[in-house]
């Protein structure tokens, strides 16, 4: 019995740094500035009382990683298809003094700068809802911004429902 | 070392397309707005004194402007001003209009109108009543008044009976707006 104990023991020792002896791999991942977006798909705007303007808000989510020292991040916005059917509303075409203006609020750990608005919608160009600056970066669920938008009432639109479609672009670098 | 490498890469592989994927992304929203047909009304000139060019009993005349901007509906759609005295002439003993000393001793008006709503002011003279509301002007299918407004008047004309007892009388009318 005491032999056999001296001899596991050996074998033990011996076969110990065996065990553990392996070979390794380096795994490295390579994090890149990068940002998504998801936004509200539906946008009604109403009227508080008779003709006054039309307003309505669009909210949004946006994870964002922003490159250290250089970096920059924003979220912009375009009227990628103007208001339909016609005789109503328009971006691109609007009747003296009207307009679809926005203002936004944002708030998350990318501390964004929102824009402070009334900025005029486009068709043309895309225009600034926030930005954010070096390092910065959202939280995992990521940050909330809202566009509170007002389109002009205009007594001379037709009676109808009219439907225009905005895009919103999240940018990291 | 062969097989290490091997593995090296293809981690390497992996991770580089979701490292740097989607410096930008994008989302849409649709806007949406139904516009309906709305009526909104503004006096210009809060009290409307009556006033009489002689001193002979000429009838008491006054203007009451308004301006008003409307959209009516582009099927059979239509819209209209009108008015009420929604408070008679106080204090007693002068004129009334529910309740005229002399028959005859009218509030009546005339109409005028003007804009891109091609309004249809009121024909005749109308006698203002307490009990219902009587015409100023109307408007037909897809009617669209400017954006600042487009405008009205009322001439009015009391009768100036001997009657009346000297004094300032006061009384409210009501102009009311619709669209459909």
């Amino acid at each position: 019995m005491k032999k056999s104990l001296v001899l596991l023991l050996f074998l033990a020792l011996g076969l110990a740094p065996a065990a553990f002896a392996a070979s390794t791999t380096s795994v490295t991942v390579a994090v890149g500035a990068e940002a998504s977006l998801t936004v509200s798909a539906a946008t009604p705007l109403t009227e508080a009382g008779n003709f006054a303007n039309y307003t309505g808000a669009t909210t949004f989510t946006y994870l964002i990683r922003t490159t250290p020292s250089t970096g920059t991040g924003s979220v912009t916005l375009k009227v990628t298809t103007d208001f339909a059917p016609t005789g109503g509303p328009s971006v691109a075409t609007p009747a003296t003094g009207d307009s679809l203006t926005y203002s936004c609020t944002a708030t998350g750990t990318s501390t964004p700068a929102a824009c402070s608005g009334p900025i005029t919608a486009l068709t043309t160009a895309y225009t600034n809802v926030l930005t954010v600056g070096a390092d910065k970066h959202s939280t995992l669920a990521g940050d909330t911004g809202t566009v509170n938008w007002t389109l002009t009432n205009d007594p001379n639109y037709k009676v109808a429902s009219y439907s225009s479609t905005v895009t919103f672009t999240v940018a990291a670098a | 070392m062969r097989k290490f490498s091997l593995m090296l890469i293809l981690v390497t592989m992996v991770l580089s397309p979701a490292a740097f994927a989607q410096a930008t992304a994008t989302g849409t929203t649709a806007i949406t707005v139904t516009i309906g047909a709305e009526a909104t009304i503004s006096i210009t000139n809060g009290s409307t004194p009556l006033t009489e060019t002689g001193t002979s009993f000429t009838n008491f005349t006054g203007l009451t402007n308004f301006t008003y901007q409307v959209r009516t509906s582009q099927a059979s759609g239509s819209g209209s001003v009108t008015l009420k005295v929604t408070s008679d002439f106080s204090p007693a003993n002068g004129p009334s209009v529910a309740t005229p000393p002399t028959a005859g001793d009218t509030l009546t008006y005339t109409c005028t109108g003007s804009g891109g709503s091609s309004p249809t002011p009121c024909s005749s003279a109308q006698t203002a009543s307490t009990i219902s509301s009587t015409p100023v002007l109307t408007l037909a299918t897809d009617k669209h008044s400017t954006s600042p407004g487009d405008s009205g008047a009322v001439n009015w004309t009391l009768v100036n009976d001997p009657k009346y007892k000297t004094g300032s009388y006061t009384s409210t009318v009501t102009f009311t707006i619709s669209a459909t």
